[in-house]
């Protein structure tokens, strides 16, 4: 069954109940709505935040409630304001409407928690939804009515019927009916909220936020609970093994068949192993995210440029060489303009981030978007080949690290330390060997037009930045153990020493020493340079990652440029 | 948001264009199109006045490569003058230096 937006359609496994799905593009300010006909009663699952779709749904049970008067029912998957605001609706006089939402969610909104239902990520400070709701889910106390009574005669109630898993666990189910045979299931699958919960009708699934909740960006929002998540995914796997499931709705996006949402949320188990410890994504850590965000994909857009400019730059080469059609093969072979597309629409959101009241969350969620996007591009065999290894490799790690760090994850610790002269002495020897033209490969493709060409392309591709740059080496005596990863350090002298060379600089000095607990290395220009051509962009997301280590960044200016970096001596963080 | 302005300079030996705002994918054609024609002309340098762009992505630096290779076909370079440094970093790693003069 394929579900479609904006229209009235049978829902397979009930004897006579219809869907009406409202998908907006998917957004973090509004959730999709799900509006049911059945009859004993229209329901509605979650109304979502903005007002035009409030509109919209007032709408429709106004045009369904014309052609057969009934109670409106409205279920909140879960109590996080993108799913629960709801801006009041406006139905005929005389049209009962009753709420339900699971217990910890009905407690949520009466204490007006603006944690719990995430309403502190809003720059608009927008107003918890008031309205009341009568129907408690999963109560906890006898007191709660599960019978709902209707002025209209009709009556709900809600039967209490758990599941025993194989595992041994429980899966909380309640039911109701909706007349003439018809029922709505509803469980209990917490961990991207305690009151998160799923509603089935037949062959349809409704599973709220669950398919995002290990999401960078996602995991670790105020009432997030990695236990409670890692069992209601072996639940819902479960349920999603009764064959006549076989819709899934998310509350965000398209709705999907129950056999790929299975696989997805498996993945998610996967990735969500790993989450034990996961801080609190509160308005501070999003703050800093969002600033993370807009430095590296700084970063990374500059690095994108380097290679999008090196590929013209050859083609431009191969056109002279009449080899256009060669040319056009090369640019073809990496997509440029959608690599393009994605950063200036990034760029572009980042900017209207600061003359609009869009929650900074969006830019850090568009960003983990992003920066998968890219990933994917980068991890093409093709686009290895292509480019300077090295540099699409400095791109992913950024990139990696970026999702990581959204998702509570820091892996900094994890990274092989190693002593910083010899890490310097065989950058420094590298770039000397790549300094030494070879001319093997050439010489070996010369027979074969496609094979030159393709040997003429990764020379050409390969051209190192540092090749023409004249430097000198001093280094401390002392043991220079810091502690910073190998790959990270070199990534970030590199970066370093590329932009000087880029903005004209042909002598480069470094030196180390070791004082006071750090490991000090100075690299400075002879030439005249002013260190903000670097970008100050990428000066913070450096400053950002060392301090990250307590290391720190320095940069001076007396006509020459001089940068120091200091990270802390491994001996000393040993003794403290 | 800022888009790209170009304003068009006929001076007696060459064609300057002054630039302003960002060129990446959205902007870029606006750019494309009279940089082209004064490249595909008959006679005359081209100069392209950078000083007042603030970003420019690969779609620009395209662009730039398709001005080259049309002044390349009568013997001339493409000229860039006032190119902020961020921008010049970016061209010069990517190897613009060695087909287009580039000035800061």
């Amino acid at each position: 069954m394929k579900i479609e937006a904006n229209v009235w359609q049978k829902v397979l496994g009930t004897p006579s109940v219809e869907i009406f799905p409202i998908i907006p593009k998917a957004n973090c300010v509004s959730s999709n709505c799900y509006i049911f006909s059945a009859p004993d009663a229209l329901v509605v699952v979650d109304p979502g935040a903005s007002p035009e779709q409030t509109k919209q749904i007032s709408q429709i049970l106004t045009e369904a409630l014309a052609i057969s008067p009934r109670p409106v029912l409205v279920f909140l998957t879960h109590c996080h304001q993108d799913h629960s605001q709801e801006a009041g609706l406006e139905l005929p006089a005389g049209i009962e409407v009753k709420r339900f939402a699971h217990q910890a969610g009905v407690e949520a909104l009466e204490n007006r928690d603006r944690n719990l239902t995430v309403a502190y990520l809003y720059p608009w400070n927008p107003e918890i939804c008031t309205a009341r709701f009568e129907g408690v889910l999963f109560a906890s106390s006898p007191a709660s009515e599960p019978v709902l009574q209707f002025a209209d005669g009709r009556r709900f109630e809600l039967q209490t019927e758990p599941i025993t898993m194989p595992d041994g666990t429980t899966l909380k189910r309640q039911w109701l009916s909706l007349g003439a045979g018809n029922r709505l299931e509803i469980y209990h699958t917490p961990g991207h909220s305690a009151c998160s919960i799923s509603l089935r009708v037949g062959s349809l699934l409704m599973l709220g936020d669950l398919p995002f909740a290990a999401n960078p960006g996602v995991c670790g929002l105020d009432g997030w609970n990695h236990a409670d998540l890692l069992q209601t995914f072996r639940q819902v796997d479960w349920l999603l093994d009764v064959p006549d499931i076989t819709v899934c709705c998310p509350g965000h996006g398209y709705c999907v068949s129950a056999q790929s949402m299975r696989e997805k949320l498996r993945l998610m188990e996967t990735a969500a192993a790993n989450l034990t410890d996961v801080p609190l994504m509160d308005a501070e850590r999003i703050g800093v995210l969002k600033i993370h965000a807009d430095e590296l994909l700084e970063y990374t857009a500059a690095l994108l440029t380097i290679f999008s400019g090196r590929l013209y730059t050859v083609s431009y080469y191969l056109s002279l060489l009449e080899e256009d059609s060669a040319a056009s093969r090369l640019l073809a072979s990496l997509d440029i303009d959608q690599i393009d597309r994605i950063l200036s629409d990034f760029r572009r959101i980042a900017e209207a981030f600061h003359t609009s009241t869009m929650p900074e969350w969006t830019v850090v969620l568009k960003g983990v978007q992003v920066a998968r996007s890219l990933q994917k591009v980068l991890s093409a065999e093709h686009v290895q080949q292509l480019l300077d290894v090295s540099l699409v490799n400095r791109a992913q790690r950024r990139l990696d690290e970026f999702v990581n760090v959204v998702r509570g994850l820091q892996f900094l610790q994890m990274e092989e330390p190693g002593p910083v002269n010899k890490l310097i002495a065989e950058l420094l020897r590298r770039v000397k060997e790549a300094t030494v033209m070879k001319s093997t490969d050439l010489m070996e493709a010369v027979d074969d037009d496609q094979a030159f060409l393709q040997a003429l392309t990764r020379r050409l591709g390969a051209h190192s930045p540092l090749r023409d740059i004249e430097f000198e080496f001093a280094p401390a005596t002392q043991e220079t153990n810091a502690n910073i990863g190998a790959e990270r350090l070199d990534d970030f002298l590199s970066t370093l020493m590329e932009g000087m060379a880029g903005i004209g600089v042909k002598h480069i000095s470094i030196a180390t020493r070791v004082a006071s607990g750090h490991v000090e290395i100075r690299i400075s220009s002879r030439e005249q340079m002013d260190p903000t051509a670097l970008g100050k962009g990428w000066l913070d997301f450096a400053n950002r990652n060392l301090g990250w280590l307590g290391g720190s960044l320095e940069c001076n200016q007396h006509g020459n440029a001089e940068f120091i970096i200091r990270l802390p001596a491994l001996r000393e963080m040993a003794l403290s | 948001m800022k888009e790209l302005e170009i304003t068009l300079q006929h001076l007696e030996s060459a064609v300057v264009l002054h630039a302003a705002g960002p060129v990446d994918s959205n902007t870029a054609e606006q750019l494309q199109e009279p940089l082209l024609r004064a490249a595909e002309g008959p006679t005359g340098a081209v100069e392209l006045d950078l000083a007042e762009v603030s970003y420019m992505s690969s779609a620009g630096l395209r662009v730039l490569v398709l001005a080259a290779k049309a002044l390349q076909k009568r013997g001339e370079r493409l000229r860039l003058v006032n190119v902020p440094l961020p921008i010049y970093k970016i061209l010069n790693l990517a190897g613009f230096t060695s087909f287009i003069d580039i000035k800061t």
